[in-house]
């Protein structure tokens, strides 16, 4: 038999047992109600803003560009009644011109030193030395500091130096639910059976000796996901809803976040932490202690247009930073010509953590060099921070070229931090960017 | 004559009678029915609020399946990448003797998951959807020298994977 037949056999066998699951044309609908009613009260706030006299860009540009900060979807889009611009940049666009290449590639482009922290390539650990050594490249949820990464490898977590050797700070015999780090500490989740019903016992390790230096058992199903001072920020759940909560280390004390069910954690940093719906529609920020739940951006995660996927923070708080992506060419015809135009459709998409304000200034920059952002990765390590004023990128040109771009937040400004193309023994290579340790 | 509007009820009916069957290709681009029915509501929304933009319901099965593939491999789903509990509870092993913790017996298909996610929705396209290289493409949104080395290079990791350095098709 053929692997192809194999396959084909594998596919049938792994489907035979589908569940049956209940009607989700009601879900479907209500949710689509939601993004809609979210979508009309961008609207209203556009028109309010524009009888109060604001001047905004809601036209695209010539580069296609939304110059409007907030989400392009297609209903703020199709109901604007404002003049197109469309032919003169606003004064927000982002000064890039003259760190754009020419259509030639990505060989025009400045060259800057490499990431701060390391990445994965290919199983390979890159480091900001530009030398590499060889690990696992089965690492799950991988974080970075300049001299390591944590990871999660099989059941256990572990540490690889920077020469490539590994250790095994955490050995518990139960399923780890997820794990957060800063410098020193590492927090982690496991899941426990008791009773028939399932709970999680939490345990704070030092990093280096991997010594436990405090435990809480028997809280609901939770997953660290950062540290914000002497909190634990944790994701609470069983896998299909998801809510937040804390582990306050100075009470040793458990607290569920009066939030909505589905809102979960993405990533914590100082004070606040970043949560999103399950589904991504919504977006808000959270005081963690006292809890105080900032703003809700909502509308764009389930635009038919639009897509938002922001997973982490800036290191000083203020601003997060995620993906973008166009499903424009998403055609029911499936007109060819439509799809093709897909095929530079995602881009690193900038939120102001005090307003929820969205930054599209990276569109251009990426439309006009042809890049998108090399998806096939975990997307959410396609943008990370490398400082409070910098992402580090993983993207990709038309011809699959794969190279990790520094862009200043600020001004627009890319460069290239490292190019794949150095490593000449490396074929079809697989950046993995990490996100790294605050 | 093509039907011109998806309205809430034909949108009821697509779902009662086609909801299955795209659950079931969600679960091959996923690997899990839980996020496989996150996926297929996910897609289902996308489609209603872009209903006016249908041309003809009669494609809107195409256009579910479109927005399927194209949130698949763009989805991010932090919340439980790798990290889903198991009531099975796994010994410590050291790093290289990993694949030893699965204990499915399709080996295979544990290889296919491990691909990611363009890759994979390649090879389900297929070999489970039995589309043409053309219609991979098309559906994919890429070229169809894109499918081809997708395909070769996906085939070339499970050979190796499962120990089969050389293609089926050169063995005596």
């Amino acid at each position: 038999m053929s692997i192809e037949e194999e396959l084909r056999d594998s596919f049938h066998a792994q489907v035979e047992t589908a569940p049956l699951v209940r009607d989700l044309a009601d879900r479907s609908l209500r949710r689509a109600a939601k993004v809609r009613r979210a979508q009309a009260a961008v609207s209203i706030a556009v028109v309010a803003l524009i009888a109060s006299g604001v001047t905004l860009r809601l036209a695209p540009s010539r580069n296609g560009d939304h110059g409007v900060a907030e989400t392009p979807s297609e209903s703020t889009a199709a109901s604007s009644t404002v003049p197109s611009t469309s032919t003169s940049p606003s004064p927000a666009e982002p000064t890039v011109a003259n760190s754009l290449p020419p259509a030639s590639g990505l060989d025009a482009w400045p060259r800057g030193p490499g990431p701060k922290v390391p990445f994965l390539l290919d199983g390979r650990l890159v480091h900001p030395s530009g030398g590499s050594t060889t690990v696992l490249s089965e690492l799950q949820r991988p974080v970075a500091t300049k001299e390591r990464i944590v990871a999660m490898v099989g059941p256990g977590i572990q540490v690889i130096d920077a020469a490539g050797s590994s250790k095994v700070v955490v050995t518990e015999k139960l399923p780890i639910l997820g794990f957060a780090v800063d410098a020193t500490r590492l927090a982690y989740g496991v899941q426990v059976l008791k009773g028939g019903k399932y709970t999680s016992n939490l345990r704070l390790v030092d990093i280096n000796s991997g010594k436990v230096l405090q435990r809480l058992d028997g809280v609901p199903q939770a997953r660290p996901v950062g540290f914000a001072g002497d909190v634990v920020v944790l994701g609470v759940g069983d896998g299909a809803e998801g809510s937040s909560g804390s582990w306050l280390l100075a009470t040793n004390s458990f607290n569920a976040w009066p939030h909505s069910l589905n809102d979960v954690p993405q990533d914590s940093v100082g004070n606040v932490a970043l949560v999103s719906e399950q589904d991504a529609s919504c977006i808000g920020v959270v005081d963690v202690n006292p809890y105080h739940h900032r703003f809700t951006r909502c509308a764009g995660g389930e635009s038919p247009s639009y897509g938002d996927r922001f997973s982490t923070l800036s290191p000083d708080g203020k601003r997060y930073a995620g993906t973008r992506e166009s499903f424009e060419g998403v055609d029911p015809g499936l007109d060819p010509e439509a799809w093709a135009s897909r095929a530079i459709n995602n881009w690193p998409v900038i939120g102001d953590a005090a307003t929820g304000a969205t930054d599209d200034r990276f569109r251009s920059v990426f439309k006009e060099a042809e890049l998108r952002l090399a998806s096939e990765q975990d997307p959410d390590n396609l943008v990370v921070w490398e400082d409070a004023s910098h992402i580090l990128a993983d993207a990709q040109d038309r011809i699959g070229r794969e190279v990790i771009l520094r862009c200043e937040v600020d001004t627009g400004a890319c460069e290239v931090a490292f190019d794949t193309a150095t490593l000449s023994s490396v074929e079809n290579a697989r950046l993995t960017l990490v996100r790294p340790i605050r | 004559m093509a039907v011109t509007t998806l309205d809430e009820l034909r949108f009821r009916e697509f779902v009662a009678s086609r909801q299955q069957s795209l659950l079931r290709t969600a679960y091959l681009l996923t690997g899990d029915w839980g996020t496989a029915e996150d996926l297929v509501q996910t897609a289902l929304t996308k489609t209603y609020l872009a209903r006016h933009r249908i041309r003809d319901v009669n494609s809107i099965e195409a256009y579910v399946r479109a927005a399927m593939i194209t949130t698949s491999t763009s989805w991010w789903r932090r919340r439980w990448h790798g990290e889903r509990p198991t009531e099975a509870l796994p010994e410590p092993t050291p790093i290289h003797d990993l694949n030893a913790e699965y204990d499915d017996r399709d080996a295979l298909w544990q290889h296919v998951r491990k691909l990611p996610a363009r890759q994979r929705a390649v090879l389900v396209l297929r070999y489970y959807e039995d589309l043409s290289e053309a219609e991979t493409a098309r559906q994919l949104g890429v070229s169809v020298g894109t499918v081809k080395s997708q395909t070769s290079r996906s085939m070339h990791a499970l050979r190796a994977a499962l120990g089969r350095t050389v293609p089926e098709e050169t063995r005596p």
